[in-house]
């Protein structure tokens, strides 16, 4: 991995990231959403989240990646979580494993609305592939820091390999 | 009961989800596998009982009508592999625990070991083909992990060919999976055999032929076999303990079903080549190395072979057989990793040029091997003997005495290259070093030895209650089998 020197930024490219970055996160909720009964679903809207974080750490280095809120381990858990509820929910009202509930709605404004549990399931999926996403880029940051740092420190590297 | 079966691969998967939310304390994830893989084993039991007693168990998941549902099934054949296999997992979970390794430590280890026991039972489990596949790739995503853990430099040049040689067997297995689905217009696993006999030869020949390719991979038969002997012994201890016992076995157990229920009778040749080839190729390999781990890697090939001739052979009294050898195999080549794994965590090594006199050292651990050694040899009072004495009174029955010859001939070149672990790594005088006295080791990596030891004791001492759940299992089996063949001898 090689190290990418700060000189090299790109400012056109860090504008036009930013300027894309909420355009990307709502078609991700959109795909997400639309995944019912449309191509798209969890897993799409989860790996387009995935190329905000890379385009983010195109643009901003492995800072982008480094300084996250929270772990991207945990949020891989929090989204298998929230999926495997979704399944397991309707055990504790007598019905089968993973089966959907659905509610019709009639919203104000936006006319009838068809609720699924299961978005829920997408939902989870979603965010567990947000999550995996992100673990990778870490890991890659952390490879491409210590790769950087064994260029100052070349002893240290050799002593790993042993 | 709706949840039922659901549960086997749930609640591992809860564990998952909760020890990546856990992942910054080592113990609690700990707590977490522990106390999964202990419920997941007991009600296993359980269910084994329930399913023995008063019949197999269905449960449908998602509310879907039958021909589209995530169907779970656990007849005998299944909830006894599903029991074997949490034992096992249970059993190696608290050796690594005890181990402590440097993989061990990640953590990534915990939620990754749990995804296998949920991919491992979901396989057994599972009631269509395509489940099969998706726990397939489960227990595939989670054993990726594992084998790679530490990444150190030969874990990733072997486990790129692992990553690379199952990603082509998904392939394969998924083009199978779809083909099947093409021309029977169904996945269910009981349905299955009565759509497929109903096909044209050549088309159930092809999907056959294309699922044995899949599975066989997965079992390393004979030539698919090349990656495991390369890859296992890359792993950590527990690790390549876990996948020795189980991973293969998945496969065989795969090839069990589809060669028995769906295409009986056919491949008949093919496979009892297939099975002299692997047994062959596996010993002639073990008794070329000079590492344990190699050793032993090689031996499951070899041992791969004696179910595959049994499948091969069929009819009731053969698939008793394996069943039988299935379960006699999985403790005995876990328990000779885990020992393989107390040696390496002392001296460092499992190279047997640079072990020797163990034996002086530690005579439990001399004795803790020999046992599981001497039973895969197949040894009179070991389960071992019971094992290949199925198999081979089945060939003699059904007058293959080739495939008999080459069972025996590979029995003593077993022995052979398993003594050729005791002389170069126990005994002899000990090494001079300052290290005298017992293998330093956690007590609880011994502990879980012995259990396992003395499982396939036990397995030997109950040899008569097991076979008769074992005939039990294959006369479940044999009904469909029947019908053309009647009767399963030719």
């Amino acid at each position: 991995m090689s190290a990418r020197p700060a000189t090299t930024r790109s400012t056109i490219l860090s504008l036009t990231v930013s300027g894309l970055t909420p355009v990307l996160l709502l078609v991700a909720v959109f795909v997400t959403f639309r995944g019912h009964n449309a191509p798209g679903g969890g897993f799409a809207g989860g790996l387009i989240v995935g190329i905000v974080l890379v385009l983010r750490y195109l643009t901003d280095g492995t800072d982008a990646v480094r300084r996250l809120p929270v772990d991207p381990i945990v949020v891989i858990g929090c989204g298998l979580l929230l999926a495997l509820a979704t399944g397991a929910v309707p055990l504790l009202f007598g019905a089968s494993f993973l089966e959907s509930a659905i509610w019709k709605l009639d919203l104000p404004l936006v006319g009838p609305v068809k609720v699924v549990s299961s978005a829920l399931f997408d939902l989870g999926v979603f965010v567990l592939v947000t999550g995996v996403v992100a673990a990778i880029l870490v890991a890659l940051a952390e490879a491409d820091d210590e790769a950087r740092r064994g260029e100052v420190g070349a002893a240290d590297a050799e002593g790993d390999d042993r | 009961m709706t949840g039922g079966l659901a549960l086997f691969v749930a609640a591992p998967l809860a564990g998952t989800a909760l020890c990546f939310v856990a992942a910054r304390s080592r113990t609690l994830q700990r707590s977490v596998a522990l106390v999964v893989a202990v419920g997941v084993t007991v009600a296993s039991i359980a269910l084994l009982v329930h399913v023995d007693t008063v019949g197999p168990v269905t449960t449908s998941m998602g509310g879907w009508p039958d021909a589209i549902s995530i169907t779970f099934v656990a007849d005998r054949l299944g909830a006894l592999m599903l029991v074997i296999g949490n034992v096992m997992m249970l059993a190696v979970l608290v050796y690594a625990i005890g181990q402590g390794s440097r993989d061990e430590q990640s953590p990534w280890y915990a939620p990754a070991y749990l995804a296998l026991i949920a991919g491992v039972s979901g396989a057994f489990l599972a009631g269509d083909l395509f489940n099969l596949f998706v726990c397939f790739e489960i227990l595939l995503m989670a054993s990726y992990v594992l084998l790679t853990l530490e990444g150190s430099d030969d874990q990733i040049r072997s486990g790129t060919t692992y990553v690379v040689l199952n990603v082509v067997e998904s392939l394969v297995l998924v083009t199978g999976v779809a083909l099947v689905f093409a021309t029977t217009g169904t996945l269910s696993m009981a349905e299955l055999p009565e759509r497929l006999a109903a096909l044209p030869d050549g088309v159930a020949l092809g999907l056959s032929l294309l699922l044995l390719v899949a599975f066989g991979l997965k079992a390393a038969v004979f030539p698919l076999f090349s990656w495991l002997p390369d890859s296992y012994p890359a792993a950590p201890s527990p690790v390549s303990a876990v996948f020795a016992g189980l991973l293969t076995k998945v496969g065989v157990y795969a090839i069990l079903r589809t060669q028995t229920q769906w295409f009986p009778d056919s491949n008949r040749t093919l496979l009892l080549v297939v099975a002299a080839a692997t047994m062959v190729v596996g010993v002639v390999g073990a008794i070329a190395q000079a590492d344990v781990k190699r050793i032993l890697s090689f031996h499951i090939v070899s041992q791969i072979g004696y179910m595959i001739a049994g499948i091969a052979l069929g009819g009731v009294a053969a698939v008793a057989a394996v069943v039988f050898y299935v379960v006699h195999h999985i403790p005995v080549k876990t328990s000779l990793f885990l020992v393989d794994g107390i040696v390496e965590q002392d001296e460092g090594t499992s190279a047997l040029d640079r072990l020797s006199g163990l034996a002086r050292r530690s005579g439990l651990l001399a004795v803790l091997f020999l046992v599981p050694a001497l039973s895969l040899a197949g040894l009179p009072p070991f389960s071992g003997f019971i094992g290949k004495l199925g198999v081979v009174t089945v060939g003699l029955d059904q007058g293959e005495w080739w495939i008999v010859a080459v069972a025996l001939v590979v029995s003593i070149l077993t022995l052979v290259s398993m003594m050729k672990i005791w002389t170069g790594a126990f005994w002899g005088a000990a090494p001079d070093t300052d290290r005298d006295g017992v293998l330093r080791h956690h007590p609880l990596m011994a502990a879980v030895t012995w259990f396992v030891v003395a499982l396939t004791l036990a397995v030997a001492l109950f040899a008569g209650p097991i076979y008769g759940f074992a005939e039990r299992t294959a006369a479940d089996l044999e009904p469909v089998a029947a019908t053309p063949s009647g009767g399963g001898a030719p």
